[in-house]
């Protein structure tokens, strides 16, 4: 916060007497560690002239449900909760603010609280996400503080708008030419986020580096950190890959191995084979993911239920069918044979029967990527 | 051949594996443990005195 990115400090920014929101995630961001950023933030706001009384944090839910009192004591600690008011946003209220369109014509309606303050700063952590880029900057107001209907409209970007499939612009790690990215970035401009403040969290769930500044050019410098750490370059794909979501409770169940298997087929030539190790011991973890492979039998199909009924879940589970259909996936798991087959993978019960597999498919002639600790671990294709 | 080890659930799987077949074992870079998370916010990891002021 002392030496922001592309903006002058906070405290410069705001004015004496003018009231401010400070946006923080949800209990599903817990990680990004609001209890260390936001009582720095609010003494910040202080220093400038805004007292605590002229402060509110909304918490930036998305689409997801509200959350108790002792969520947000858990999210902000409880000395924030004794100095400033926390709010839930609703994304189906009906006082949301409309701020028009952006240029893809995702519609801008905006929690009431956060539009009603003169200054807006958004708080989040920073990892590789597979449909904005890197997770947080914009997305404290797009999807965090927007309407159902902009949420939906901004995520269906994601779709190929040229024909079947997902959109080739739409990835992890990928910023600019992002649609959706550019998107969200046009949402956070026309609400006006004034600053904003993003942790990376190791480990041992610590900030380990953080990022404060302009909304887009701080964002873009925490990107960068993450690819330093998370990204490891890579000179040629493999014909094999074989990952480890790096264990519980990485693979307590397939929907969170999805980053594994997102991370994997980056590293893998087309066509290849790829064995992901996924307990998943809790099952499948989300019934969307699997109902939009299991519910339609051809990819028509499944593109229309998307297009009509966009639903994150959704999507993942039909991008990680895509993978399957492109190259052959070998999972070994606790998952039952019928539920992987579904998917267009094939089930094996340990890693030797895997291996097995793979060389028969394979021959002799191959090279193999071992990761392993595949959700964490984000190849970048240098040539 | 070589052994290696990968994690599954609770426990690991070990496997032996022909090492001149392997590219490389990809694995992300530790990120550092702060004393303070505090300090870290505060100090950030902006780019001083180049970025601090906009036209």
């Amino acid at each position: 916060m002392e030496n922001p990115v592309g903006s002058p400090r906070l405290r410069e920014i705001v004015k004496p007497g003018e009231t401010a929101c400070v946006n923080i995630g949800d209990m599903t961001r817990l990680w990004a560690r609001y209890s260390v950023m936001v009582p720095l933030i609010l003494d910040e706001l202080n220093r400038g002239g805004i007292p605590d009384e002229n402060i509110i944090i909304v918490s930036a839910t998305g689409s997801h449900r509200g959350q108790t009192a002792q969520e947000h004591a858990t999210l902000v600690g409880e000395d924030v909760m004794r100095r400033v008011q926390v709010f839930d946003h609703n994304c189906h209220a009906d006082d949301l603010v409309d701020y028009g369109k952006t240029s893809r014509g995702t519609p801008v309606r905006i929690n009431s609280r956060v539009a009603a303050t003169d200054r807006v700063i958004l708080t989040s952590g920073i990892v590789h996400h597979f449909l904005a880029g890197y997770g947080g900057g914009k997305k404290a107001i797009m999807p965090g503080v927007s309407s159902f209907e902009g949420i939906m409209a901004n995520h269906k970007l994601s779709l190929n708008p040229a024909g079947p499939g997902v959109n080739p612009d739409v990835y992890a790690g990928k910023l600019e030419g992002n649609p959706l990215s550019d998107d969200m970035i046009e949402a956070a401009r026309k609400v006006g986020a004034d600053f904003i403040v993003n942790s990376i969290v190791n480990e041992e769930k610590k900030v380990a580096l953080a990022v404060a500044g302009d909304v887009v050019a701080a964002h873009a410098h925490g990107g960068a950190l993450v690819d330093e750490y998370f990204g490891v370059k890579i000179s040629e794909l493999a014909d094999l890959v074989i990952a480890s979501c790096g264990g519980y409770p990485k693979d307590i169940n397939f929907y969170q191995t999805y980053k594994t298997s997102h991370n994997m087929v980056r590293a893998m030539k087309k066509g290849g084979v790829g064995i992901l190790l996924t307990e998943s011991c809790e099952g499948m973890g989300n019934d969307n993911f699997y109902n939009i492979c299991d519910n339609f039998d051809n990819n028509p199909k499944r593109e229309d239920e998307l297009r009509c009924n966009y639903e994150i879940a959704s999507f993942m589970g039909y991008t990680q069918l895509l993978w399957a259909q492109e190259n052959r996936l070998i999972v070994v798991s606790s998952l039952p044979d019928e539920q992987i087959r579904n998917m267009n993978m094939t089930p094996a019960k340990t890693l030797d029967e895997a291996l097995a597999l793979a060389r028969e498919w394979l021959g002799d002639e191959y090279k193999a990527y071992l990761m392993p600790s595949g959700s964490t671990t984000f190849p970048i294709l240098t040539t | 051949m070589e052994e290696y080890k990968l994690a599954y659930g609770r426990t690991d799987f070990t496997f032996s594996f022909d090492p001149e077949k392997i590219i490389a074992v990809l694995r992300p870079k530790t990120l550092p443990t702060p004393e303070s998370e505090e300090a870290v916010v505060r100090a950030g990891h902006g780019k001083p005195g180049r970025l601090t002021t906009v036209a």
